[in-house]
């Protein structure tokens, strides 16, 4: 069936890109971890920070990189749909390429103003 | 020390994870509760973490669920246009509510949700359609735009309470695609997963942007959850969910009662 070949293009594409950036983000994790296990001095800031909420602003770089790797896990998503945007539209399916095209507006608006 | 949290979360998550498959609800559903109700984190931080553990198990998920044919893309898709966009609004207002409400209204829901298990009824509940090639034509029929137009307004709402709590909620969004929309209930379950993952998808940038995703937190409740419901889902078939299924039932009873309690407490303190 022509349906199922889209939904299996998309499967595929979609696993390849969440496998990605969860690889990504594990490293990020261990290296992570390490980071905190080497400066134990400074580890306890994390911990009260974890504990009772407060600035994050004296993370260290690592923690900077993780945040950068779910950002990426989450983005991960925004790309497997772009490419759905594209399946759809090749099928001449116009109702689910705006669909899936409106979802993409909506997710990239929200990552866009998270940075501003 | 430093790791004691973390092991910690990972170890309860992993529990979590096992039992949350087999009792039939989402791990961030009883997550979020279960570690704001009984643990020191600050409430945006479980949040955060609930979300990232929605956002992540439901992606792992969503390529196989796809492929086997019970996530429906096209099904999915107009009610996740309808759960992102309040889900966003969901989080914002999370974030600028003060946290003893949102913990106090989150108290209220896991109450209501632990009420809604247990009278809900038992049983395999059949959806109106069977077609494998459901389409988006099907919701607009004259006789069914009712419980589209329904449908709609459940999933916003679903969407803003995932947003606002930091919560997967596929204990509401599985009822609304069977009992509204007339998926069968694997169909329901697996689009439902699909839904989660675009509403947590949409949401958590708030949350990345408000700093309240704290790997510590988000990282080791998300492997543990991850591992523990690889296992539930291969114990489904061996293990009787009735027993899991009520102590999953009482885990957010008490957690509800706990968080209503002492936040309803701070309330009237603070008045």
């Amino acid at each position: 069936m022509e349906t199922n070949g889209i939904e299996k293009k998309y499967a595929l594409f979609f696993a390849s890109a969440v496998r990605v950036f969860l690889f990504i983000m594990l490293a990020a994790f261990i290296f992570n971890l390490t980071d905190i296990l080497l400066h134990s001095d400074k580890a306890a800031d994390i911990a009260v920070t974890a504990v009772e909420g407060g600035e994050l602003e004296r993370v260290y770089l690592s923690h900077r990189i993780i945040l950068s790797a779910v950002m990426l896990l989450s983005a991960s998503l925004l790309i497997s749909f772009s490419y759905l945007v594209y399946l759809f539209y090749r099928r001449r399916e116009y109702v689910y390429s705006f669909i899936t095209a409106a979802l993409v507006l909506i997710i990239s608006t929200s990552a866009v103003l998270s940075f501003l | 020390m430093i790791l004691f949290y973390p092991v910690l979360l990972f170890f309860l998550s992993f529990f979590i994870g096992i039992v949350a498959v087999i009792g039939g609800i989402g791990g961030g559903s009883l997550f979020v509760p279960l570690v704001s109700a009984f643990f020191p984190f600050s409430f945006d931080f479980v949040r955060g973490a609930g979300l990232f553990v929605a956002l992540g198990s439901s992606l792992s998920a969503g390529p196989k669920l796809i492929e086997s044919g019970y996530g429906k893309l096209r099904l999915a898709l107009p009610f996740a246009l309808a759960g992102a966009a309040f889900s966003i609004l969901g989080a914002r207002a999370g974030l600028l509510i003060d946290d003893r409400i949102v913990s106090l209204l989150l108290g209220i829901l896991m109450i209501g949700v632990s009420v809604f298990m247990l009278l809900k009824k038992r049983g395999k509940i059949e959806g109106e359609f069977t077609d494998e090639q459901f389409n988006i034509q099907e919701l607009f029929k004259p006789g069914r735009r009712g419980k589209t137009a329904a449908a709609f307004i459940c999933f916003s709402f679903i969407g803003f309470i995932a947003g606002m709590f930091g919560l997967g909620a596929g204990w509401a969004g599985v009822p609304v695609l069977n009992l509204l929309v007339g998926a069968p209930m694997r169909i329901a379950a697996g689009t439902s997963n699909l839904i989660i993952s675009v509403n947590a998808s949409s949401a958590i940038w708030i949350y990345l942007k408000n700093n309240a995703v704290f790997p510590m937190i988000a990282i080791p409740s998300f492997l543990g959850m991850y591992i523990g419901s690889r296992i539930g889902a291969s114990l489904l078939g061996k293990v009787k969910p009735g027993f899991i299924r009520f102590a999953v039932i009482i885990f957010l009873l008490l957690s509800g009662i706990r968080l209503t309690y002492v936040n309803a407490e701070l309330l009237l303190f603070y008045f």
